[in-house]
């Protein structure tokens, strides 16, 4: 029951890992189809404050 | 049964009835409910739930009534009925029953306070890293993994283990909706001891963080300018998105994804009428009858359950794994980012909102009053709040293949 609980916790830990990949992957595609043909836009753009 | 004084005195009397290890018991847990409202007033634990789960735990151990034939009971709420006349008897007679049977027994509850922390989750900082948010989650998630064989190995079934482990968490209607699904008969003492643990990360994690983080460490400055300017269509986007997968995914956890994500996207979308709603009357008012609700479930007889113990120190381990797990994922971060990233937001991503992110910064503050990584730790902070909905997910969907 263990050894059954440990491969149970790993496979869990795996499966985790792949969908927050997924979802910070979900994250990037939206940031590109929104900031097509725009240039990086960051705070230091908008004149140096955070 | 002739009359006597104790008629008028009947919370007094079955002190003289009950067994004398569940009178010990009630005793006890009637101090630990003063304990719990003295430490809420004084800001030591969280007032807005200990407060009211303390009130709640003096008045059904003191409040216990002598029925006939000298049986013991009170007018709060009984958890343990199932048949539906007795149900309907129950509902009538004690004045919580209605909340727990249409609140608790389905998971509502947790469900609304999510609603809730959705409608004052603040999105900017996970879109804007995403990719460390997510990992820094993740390796906060240490605790939630390791406790699991650990309690089987303990005694525990392995549904019991897998809701005591989702404490490694740090997330309260998680604990509550996992150990409801997965062990209802321990749900009661497990979000108990989430929540006390919960209120105490603020004082405890601090310690850990100065043994596993040098100074020199805790005190890096990160460059604020740096973090890219998120719209609110793209976190509207997200919102909506993340919930159609997630909820594909994992059904047995879309309840929660989807009152989550609900409370996002109507902030987003700046329905304001609503967003006030979800994060005022209803987010505290929920609150409010979780602790209340809960410290009226902590009856003698359900503590003197064998387990608690070690459901007590099982929870405390997760907590600790899991600050370590972050740490370490912090630490990692430090390294890859050639010493630009402070290894202390990777506690954050024990997703304790908002209450790891402000531990960070202070710690960091400490170390170096030029730090500021508030904004840097909220990003594992709330990302911490989706790892956990994924993991319970998983739990309770796998767990029964493998017990």
């Amino acid at each position: 029951m263990i050894m059954k609980s440990i491969a149970f916790a790993a496979i869990a830990y795996g499966i985790a890992i792949g969908i927050s990949l997924l979802v910070a992957g979900i994250i990037k595609i939206i940031y590109f189809l929104v900031h097509r043909g725009q240039s990086k836009n960051t705070a230091t753009d908008r004149g140096g404050k955070a | 049964m002739g009359f006597s004084i104790w008629h008028f005195f009947q919370g007094l009397w079955s002190l003289t009835l009950d067994e004398p290890k569940i009178v010990a018991v009630r005793i006890l847990l009637i101090a630990l409910g003063f304990l719990l409202i003295y430490l809420g007033y004084r800001k030591t634990l969280e007032p807005l739930l200990m407060i009211p789960m303390g009130i709640g735990m003096l008045g059904v151990n003191g409040g216990v009534l002598v029925w006939e034939a000298a049986r013991t009971g009170n007018l709060f709420v009984n958890p343990l009925v199932s048949d539906p006349i007795e149900l309907m008897n129950a509902l009538q007679i004690n004045f919580l029953q209605p909340v727990y049977n249409f609140t608790f027994g389905n998971g509502l509850i947790a469900c609304l306070v999510f609603m809730g922390i959705g409608a004052i989750t603040d999105l900017d900082f996970l879109l804007a890293r995403p990719l460390m948010s997510m990992m820094l989650a993740i390796a906060a998630e240490f605790g939630t993994i390791v406790t699991l064989p650990i309690g089987v190995a303990a005694g525990l079934t392995p549904h019991e283990a897998a809701s005591i482990a989702i404490i490694g968490g740090a997330d309260g209607p998680m604990v509550l909706y996992g150990s409801l699904m997965l062990a209802k008969h321990l749900f009661v003492p497990i979000t108990v001891v989430a929540y006390i643990y919960l209120s105490l990360c603020y004082a405890g994690y601090p310690y850990l963080i100065k043994l596993l983080i040098p100074k020199e460490l805790r005190g890096i400055q990160m460059d604020l300018k740096a973090i890219p300017r998120v719209s609110t269509g793209e976190k509207f986007a997200f919102a909506i998105v993340a919930c159609g997968v997630l909820c594909l995914l994992f059904p047995v956890a879309a309840p929660l994804f989807a009152c989550f994500f609900v409370g996002v996207a109507i902030k987003e979308a700046e329905v304001t009428r609503l967003v006030e709603f979800l994060s005022g009357p209803l987010l505290y008012g929920s609150t409010f009858f979780l602790g209340f609700v809960l410290g009226a479930l902590l009856s003698a007889e359900i503590i003197l359950d064998t387990k608690v113990l070690l459901l007590v120190g099982l929870g405390m381990l997760a907590l600790l794994l899991s600050g370590i797990g972050g740490l370490i994922g912090g630490l990692i971060y430090y390294k890859l980012s050639h010493k630009k990233v402070n290894p202390l937001i990777g506690i954050a991503g024990v997703s304790c909102v908002p209450t790891t992110a402000k531990v960070a910064q202070k710690c960091a503050f400490e170390a170096n009053k030029w730090a500021m990584i508030l904004p840097y730790a909220m990003g594992p902070n709330v990302a911490g709040v989706i790892t956990t909905a994924i993991i319970t997910g998983i739990y309770v969907s796998g767990i029964s293949f493998f017990g």
